[in-house]
């Protein structure tokens, strides 16, 4: 029988009268417990009028409750919903649960957990009453497993609402759970155990989860024998362990490692933070682990391979990683390459990685790939692929030329829309390198026509200005655009006016750039009602009427230089960071104090073993890695054979360098 | 730790929810939602945030799963638990459950109608919003769905009566099996105690899924991947631990020995979580499979530079006057490169069918003609193209297919359309050229068919712009897999009981859809007319005696030596084994490999040379 007929919206006095009908007629359970489905669907779509039904329910829970247990969850479940605002009538249905819990307590681990559960998510005063000598019971080494997992989240769940109603007991449910740390040998209730600890102290001021070193080895070894999330709890625990010893945090780096290759996602990325946070604690990390980097990249490819979704988490972590530590990872850029069926946010994604993965080595390769997304249909899909190329241009001085000649190439098809991007990207591949590429300015200033869109148009307008004697009919394009000048957007127009007043102190005996000028000027601050723009126009005004010697060096400074660091976070940042991976603040790339109010960030604390070792550019550590391994091949021979991978992974990208080579040769 | 779980039907209405922590008020979050979601199409992303709220979502066929988040939680975990609980549902509703109506994707209905069980389902997997288990096949001794025990009596009933003695067994195994007490907490939480079988038999499909694209204008292998998985199923009693040894090294261990051997062939590798990771030793893994069917793990192979393409096929499309007619025709050659003794099967060659010439259409009207001694060609009209079906052929082997296709000028298919029109008639030519794609736009208009109608506008521009044409192969290939992987061996061992196993290891290799393909150069779309020919095409459509234009055609198939081979009608072309010419060109094996991997052939075990 499906249940779709009756998922409607019903009234709740329409159910009230039937309730009442049916209730004398025999067989009336079966009606009744239709009647209750159709109460818990109409909560289920958010109708919360079948709130004043409560107290035919709690009947229907005593009447019933005992005989059928799908009545029982469902009636459950209603009052953990609404009893917050029928807190008298909730009151009827604790003895039902507490002699529920009692008669079953020997015989049916699910319903004792039912039981407790639903207890523990009513935080009546009466409730936690008969709650906490429950959960003492149960927290008990010798009641089964299951039970006793389910106890230690319910002490989470009441630990605040009890602080206030009864410190006492709750120091002995505390003192329980840390007992059961300690002694416990089911992985998985440790685990339940350590998570409710650390919900009780994430919310606390004064409590704070430590765990000693034993204690930590112990239960990265419990690691084996516990299921998939219990895994992710303890794992995610292990951060709560400050490491004394670089001995210590090598062990466990060295169990936790394996994790990686998990094929639940959830594994993969705690025991990445396990890692991550414990390489802060051992010097040198990469000679100790040289596999570390292979195995990290391993598990990034894996984690490529999963749906949509968790592939874009992944990825948001790997751009984490590679802004602050990317000596820990040896991925492969083509690994990043976009397939055609990926969805936008992916490929966004993957475009941001291949923009932080591009080096020299490797910047054929990535242009090649780069421009044909830029001959893609998808117009959104080329514009980044194009601001992408000329990202790079701005990052990596040597290569900039290859970048600028893909994208002459790309403006020479003359398509509006890759023409509107490249003169946007082109604004700062100018000023990075002045004098450098002027062709491409020659090449925009062509097609100038096909630009309409504002931001593009705001670009090319900045490009007239600032090379205005350099472009030969600069003064024809400005004075074109001038013409329309009040249609275009407040952006648009500021650009312009500047950029007329630029063009102006550089030629100053112009005399169609005079006329220009003053057209503008008057046309500015009589019709238009912006006062940004009215204000900009007459302080050029008053300036030029100045006729100030150095009128120049404050209409026209020279450019500062820019800066590409932009992208880099701060090291505080990045530390936090560091420590949340896996977490919302990794997706958006903020400190959790900016994205989340009344949260304790997470620092490295300070230890013997804490080290400060730059992870940060790749090339410096494989010049160290093999200078260390030279120096250690004279005392051990087997110890220089523990880096092949390095070596093959090198060849392997030369490789690839002569094929791309050979390619465009050809082409 | 999610504070609440939603999910809602395709139209972001709720279905179902189940909340964790404080009272929400679940019309604002769902209106808010749907406000961030609509903004962020045609694809949203899978995290929205607004007001200090994030939004997380994921797809599950045709419903949502969404869950608003309050403070900075661990939201790999999260998401990785609903991408579970949609394997959960669909192992639930889809694989096991056996309704009415056999619906492949979870929908809105489903969801309706067994709720109950999704409210069991989260109270199992979650406590407190806190992930605990989302292991189908332990799960599934503790929310049972009730259709299921009445289909599965009916189903002994049956047994009952054909086959008494074979169901007495089955009933004592399905008695022994469901008696069980089965412990969550247990060491090994995917396999419970007890199972009991009386064959036990082990069995290992090993499936490989190729990505070839060979690029005729580059001339080399651009894409050469390999993802391939071990399904298993199990039916082994008690609790088993297994030894598998392949012939390849999995793992590459960055120990302090024997380093320099060991190269693995794998790029990746994801095991599913039976496999003792800590245990992983050069070739061999141990594992204790859980009971039934499940991936024990999957792989993935990009370095592929010393094997050999399986198949390779050289298409040739030329266009040419001969007989008053306007002739495109399309030629192939196959050629197979594994060990003679495999087969391969079901083999699929698609070709699109384009005319390069602008007036040119085809002429449907006029029948295909093709020639082959193996398999047949058809002609589809939904995908525009080609398709030589092959049922079997077997390694090292060759094979070639001509097909003809007569053409049309485009006035003149008006013409004629509008000459069917004062008649009344309807020809070939006139449905699929003006009838169907008028009907498409009108169905585009009404509701958006987008397949049906791209399809037909394919029809009518004969090559899309900027789009790679595409020559796809599919094939299965048994008992073989591209990568050469095999089982060394299989060791099946249980403590305490003593029973005889069987073990069944079956490989395959697969390739469906586009993963196979071939892009066209320019250099095999030969046109063999003149300007003179393409300019007068339409008269000579209607005057097909006309002599003087015949001259003009050799002419320029002399100067060019294009066409010589070809003139010579339908005579098969019989070239020599390995060295194929190509107009001017020559083409051999050699060229399939990708450049700069020289002397790298030496690896055995590969079914090449």
């Amino acid at each position: 029988m499906g249940d779709s007929k009756l998922y409607t919206r019903v009234k709740a006095s329409d159910i009230l009268t039937e309730l009442n009908n049916y209730e004398k007629k025999p067989k009336s359970s079966v009606y009744r417990k239709t009647i209750l489905k159709k109460i818990i669907i109409n909560m289920s779509v958010g109708d919360n009028e079948v709130i004043m039904l409560i107290s035919q329910v709690t009947k229907i829970l005593s009447d019933l409750g005992p005989t059928d247990s799908e009545i029982k969850q469902l009636c459950y479940f209603y009052l953990t919903n609404y009893w917050r605002h029928k807190q008298e009538e909730t009151l009827h249905a604790l003895p039902f649960i507490v002699n529920d819990y009692e008669t079953n307590k020997k015989t049916s681990d699910n319903d004792t957990c039912l039981a407790i559960r639903t207890m523990a998510s009513i935080h009546i005063a009466n409730y936690l009453n008969s709650l906490v000598p429950i959960l003492e019971e149960s927290l008990q080494r010798e009641i089964s497993g299951k039970i006793r997992k389910t106890a230690a989240y319910a002490v989470a769940e009441i630990f605040n609402v009890n602080e206030k109603r009864d410190p006492e007991s709750n120091r002995r449910l505390l003192m329980l759970l840390n007992d059961m740390l300690a002694e416990e040998d089911d992985a998985s209730v440790v685990s339940a155990a350590l998570s409710a600890l650390r919900e009780i102290t994430d919310k606390s001021d004064t409590l704070k989860l430590s765990i000693d070193s034993n204690h930590a080895v112990k239960l990265a070894n419990s690691l084996t024998g516990c299921g998939e999330w219990s895994q992710v709890s303890i794992l995610s625990s292990l951060l709560s362990f400050i490491s004394q010893d670089l001995k210590t945090a090598a062990h466990l780096i060295d169990t936790v490692l394996p994790y990686l290759q998990s094929e639940n996602s959830s594994i993969v990325l705690n025991a990445l933070k396990v890692v991550v946070y414990l390489s802060h604690y051992v010097d040198n990390v990469l000679d100790v682990f040289p596999v570390l980097p292979q195995s990290i990249s391993g598990a990034v490819a894996n984690l490529l391979l999963k749906p949509a979704e968790i592939q874009f988490l992944a990825m948001r972590n790997v751009i984490l990683l590679l802004l602050d530590k990317p000596a820990l990872m040896d991925l492969d850029i083509r690994m990043f390459f976009c397939q055609y069926d990926d969805l936008l946010y992916i490929k966004d994604t993957k475009l941001e990685i291949i923009f932080l993965l591009a080096c020299q080595e490797n910047m054929d390769m990535v242009l090649a790939e780069l421009q044909e997304y830029a001959l893609e249909i998808d117009v959104q899909m080329v514009r980044k692929s194009i601001r992408a190329i000329g990202n790079l241009a701005v990052k990596i001085d040597a290569t900039s030329d290859k970048c600028v000649s893909v994208l002459a190439d790309l403006i020479s098809n003359s398509i509006p829309y890759v023409v509107e991007e490249v003169a946007i990207v082109a604004r700062d591949i100018l000023r990075k390198y002045p004098g450098k590429f002027d062709h491409l300015t020659h090449l925009l200033v062509d097609r100038v026509d096909l630009i309409t869109e504002p931001e593009s148009k705001t670009s090319i307008i900045w490009i007239l200005g600032e090379y205005s004697s350099s472009i030969s009919d600069s003064i024809y394009l400005l004075k074109k655009y001038a013409a329309n000048m009040l249609e275009e957007p407040t952006e648009t127009q500021l650009a312009l006016l500047t950029a007329i007043i630029k063009a102006h102190v550089c030629q100053p005996y112009n005399k169609e750039l005079q006329g220009l000028v003053e057209n503008t000027l008057k046309d500015v601050t009589q019709n238009t009602n912006h006062p940004d723009l009215r204000e900009r126009a007459y302080f050029y005004w008053r300036l030029l009427s100045a006729k100030l010697p150095n009128a120049i060096d404050i209409i026209k400074p020279r450019l500062l230089k820019l800066n590409t660091e932009t992208d880099a976070l701060s090291p505080d940042v990045c530390e936090e960071l560091n420590l949340c991976i896996g977490t919302l603040a990794s997706i958006y790339l903020r400190p959790v104090s900016q994205v989340f109010r009344h949260v304790k960030p997470d620092r490295l604390v300070d230890s013997p073993a804490l080290v400060h070792q730059d992870l940060k550019s790749p090339q410096v550590r494989a010049k160290v890695r093999r200078s260390t391994i030279r120096s250690r091949s004279s005392t051990t021979t087997s110890q220089q054979l523990g880096n092949p991978s390095i070596n093959r992974s090198r060849s392997s990208s030369f490789k690839l360098d002569e094929i791309v080579k050979k390619l465009s040769l050809k082409k | 730790m999610s504070s609440a779980i939603y999910i809602l039907d395709e139209g972001l209405n709720l279905l179902i929810h189940r909340e964790y922590k404080e009272e929400l008020n679940n019309d604002f979050i769902i209106e808010k939602f749907k406000e961030l979601f609509i903004e962020s199409l045609p694809v949203s992303q899978p995290i929205l945030y607004s007001d200090g709220v994030t939004y997380v979502c994921l797809r599950c066929d045709d419903v949502y799963m969404m869950s608003p988040v309050y403070e900075d939680v661990n939201v790999m975990r999260l998401m990785t638990f609903l991408n579970k609980f949609s394997h959960v549902l669909r192992s639930y509703f889809i694989e096991y459950h056996f309704l009415d109506r056999c619906s492949k994707r979870i929908d809105s209905d489903l969801i309706k109608d067994n709720y109950i069980l999704i409210y069991e389902l989260f109270d199992e997997t979650l406590d407190w919003g806190l992930p605990q288990l989302t292991e189908f096949s332990i799960l599934k001794e503790y929310v049972k769905p009730i259709e299921q025990k009445v289909v599965m009596t009916e189903k002994e009933k049956d047994n009952r009566k054909s086959d008494a003695a074979a169901s007495l067994d089955k009933q004592i195994e399905a008695d022994i099996n469901s008696s069980i007490s089965r412990a969550s907490t247990a060491m090994i939480s995917w396999r419970p105690k007890g199972i009991f079988y009386n064959k036990n038999e082990f069995f290992m499909d090993f499936d490989e899924h190729l990505k070839f694209k060979y690029n005729f204008n580059a001339k080399k292998v651009i894409v050469n991947h390999i993802s391939g998985q071990i399904l298993c199923r199990s039916f082994l009693s008690g609790m088993p631990a297994l030894k598998l040894e392949l012939n390849e090294q999995i793992e590459q261990k960055n120990d302090n020995s024997e380093l320099l051997e060991t190269r693995s062939i794998f790029t990746n590798v994801n095991y599913h979580q039976c496999v003792e990771l800590s245990a992983i030793h050069n070739s061999s893994l141990s594992f204790v499979p859980p009971d039934g069917e499940f991936k024990l793990l999957f792989y993935q192979i990009l370095q592929t530079s010393v094997l050999k393409p399986l198949i390779l096929v050289k298409p040739l499309y030329r266009i040419f006057y001969k007989e008053g007619r306007f002739i495109l025709r399309i030629k192939a050659e196959i050629l197979t490169s594994f060990k003679r003794k495999y087969s391969m099967t079901d083999i699929a060659i698609k070709f699109p069918l384009l005319v390069p010439l602008e007036p040119f259409k085809i002429d449907f009207d006029q029948p295909l003609r093709y020639k082959t001694k193996l398999g047949k060609v058809t002609h589809n009209l939904d995908s525009h193209s080609v398709t030589w079906h092959i049922a079997k052929l077997e390694g090292l082997s060759k094979g070639d297919m001509m097909c003809d296709f007569q053409l049309v000028v485009k006035p003149k298919l008006f013409e004629e359309y509008e000459e069917d029109m004062l008649h009344n008639k309807q020809s070939k030519n006139d449905l699929i050229y003006f009838d169907l794609p008028s009907e498409a736009s009108n169905l585009k208009g009404k509701s958006n068919n987008m397949a049906l109608s791209s399809a037909m506008e394919n029809v009518l521009d004969s090559r899309a712009e900027n789009k790679d044409i595409l020559v796809t192969v599919a094939f299965k290939l048994s008992a073989m897999l591209y990568s050469g992987l095999k089982v060394n061996y299989l060791q099946i061992k249980e403590p305490q009981i003593d029973f005889h196993s069987f073990s069944w290891v079956k490989y395959k290799t697969i390739c469906e859809g586009d993963d196979y393909s071939f892009v066209v150069s320019d250099d095999q779309i030969q046109v063999d007319l003149t300007e003179q020919q393409i300019a007068e095409s339409g008269n000579i459509q209607t005057s097909p005696n006309d002599n003087t234009k015949e001259p003009n055609f050799n002419e320029r198939d002399n100067d060019n030596n294009h066409g010589d081979q070809h003139n010579d009608e339908i005579a098969p072309a019989v070239q020599s084994s390995t060295v194929y010419s190509y107009g001017d060109r020559v083409i051999d094996f050699e060229e399939y490999k990708i450049e700069g991997e020289g002397a790298n052939d030496q690896a055995s075990g590969y079914p090449s040379k």
